[in-house]
């Protein structure tokens, strides 16, 4: 009898994850579509762990560079490719092959 | 420097072409056509409108190609392999296309005018060496690429049939667009140094 009441106590914690406090939330999945030379949206707001798809839906190839330092970069874009990226800070980016479209990352 | 040139074309099927006006670019000759209204405008069919979308993307491929074999400017370079990337990739969506439409790109008054005005572009181009050339290569674009936005809006689009044709060139606009913005970027900072 007390086994099953210890683990039901700690099998929860075990699956779960051990989180003090509040509730840990659930890393999410959000997409910026590359069309008409444009990132859309321009800037995506996410919570740090999310991860941000690039798709490219335009007629040419694109990639996605940090735009300060270029700290991380995606390889070259095909049309119809598509690139993921967890978000760890706010980052405003560019495609270095057409350096006039611009987007942000902002992380909550 | 200034220029100016009339071009008169005389073709059974077109209008009264007043429409070609002539850019005279500091530093270079370069002429590119401009329709000025669209009732001055010559009549195209889309076998024509066909040729003229793949003829001025291919000019642009072939002084990108100029720019990589004479310009050592990293920034000119990465344009120039921009460009010729993007138009090929333009030509290649217009092939598919007018494939599956049938439809078979006819030389035209205008992709005539489009090739002589690039062919005079390269000679002056081919002149120029260094810094000078990457300024001459970048003005043209500016230039290059705000002729053929005029064009395709005032000209290839409103002469287009086949709304498929008509959707592709409509596409084609924000690339040349940021093309253009790009070239202006570059033209900006030659002007600051």
């Amino acid at each position: 009898m007390l086994n099953v009441w210890v683990w039901g106590l700690f099998l929860p914690l075990i699956f779960r994850g051990y989180n003090p406090g509040t509730e840990s939330k659930a890393p999410k999945i959000y997409t910026v579509e590359i069309r008409e030379m444009k990132f859309v949206p321009a800037e995506i707001r996410v919570n740090k762990g999310d991860t941000i798809v690039w798709v490219n839906r335009d007629m040419v190839a694109h990639n996605v560079t940090e735009e300060k330092s270029k700290a991380w970069a995606s390889p070259l874009l095909p049309v119809g490719k598509s690139w993921k990226m967890v978000a760890s800070k706010n980052s405003a980016y560019f495609c270095s092959l057409h350096p006039v479209m611009k987007g942000r990352i902002a992380v909550q | 420097m200034g220029y100016s040139i009339a071009i008169e074309l005389t073709l059974k099927e077109m209008k009264t072409l007043r429409t070609l006006r002539n850019l005279a670019l500091a530093g270079g000759c370069v002429i590119l056509f401009m329709p000025a209204t669209a009732q001055d405008n010559p009549k195209l069919s889309d076998e024509e409108v066909a040729s003229v979308a793949v003829t001025a993307n291919q000019i642009d491929i072939n002084q990108a190609r100029l720019a990589k074999e004479r310009s050592k400017n990293t920034q000119v370079l990465q344009f120039a392999e921009t460009m010729a990337n993007d138009h090929k990739a333009v030509i290649g969506q217009a092939s598919a296309l007018v494939k599956k439409l049938g439809v078979t790109p006819k030389d035209n008054a205008v992709s005539r005018q489009l090739l002589a005005d690039a062919a005079k572009t390269e000679k002056v181009l081919k002149t120029k060496k260094g810094k000078e050339f990457d300024k001459a290569y970048i003005d043209n674009e500016v230039a290059y690429h705000k002729a053929v936005i005029s064009a395709v809006k005032g000209l290839l689009i409103p002469e287009t049939e086949n709304q498929e044709l008509k959707d592709l060139l409509q596409n084609i606009l924000p690339a040349l667009d940021a093309h253009l913005q790009h070239a202006q970027m570059l033209q900006k900072q030659y002007a600051a140094k």
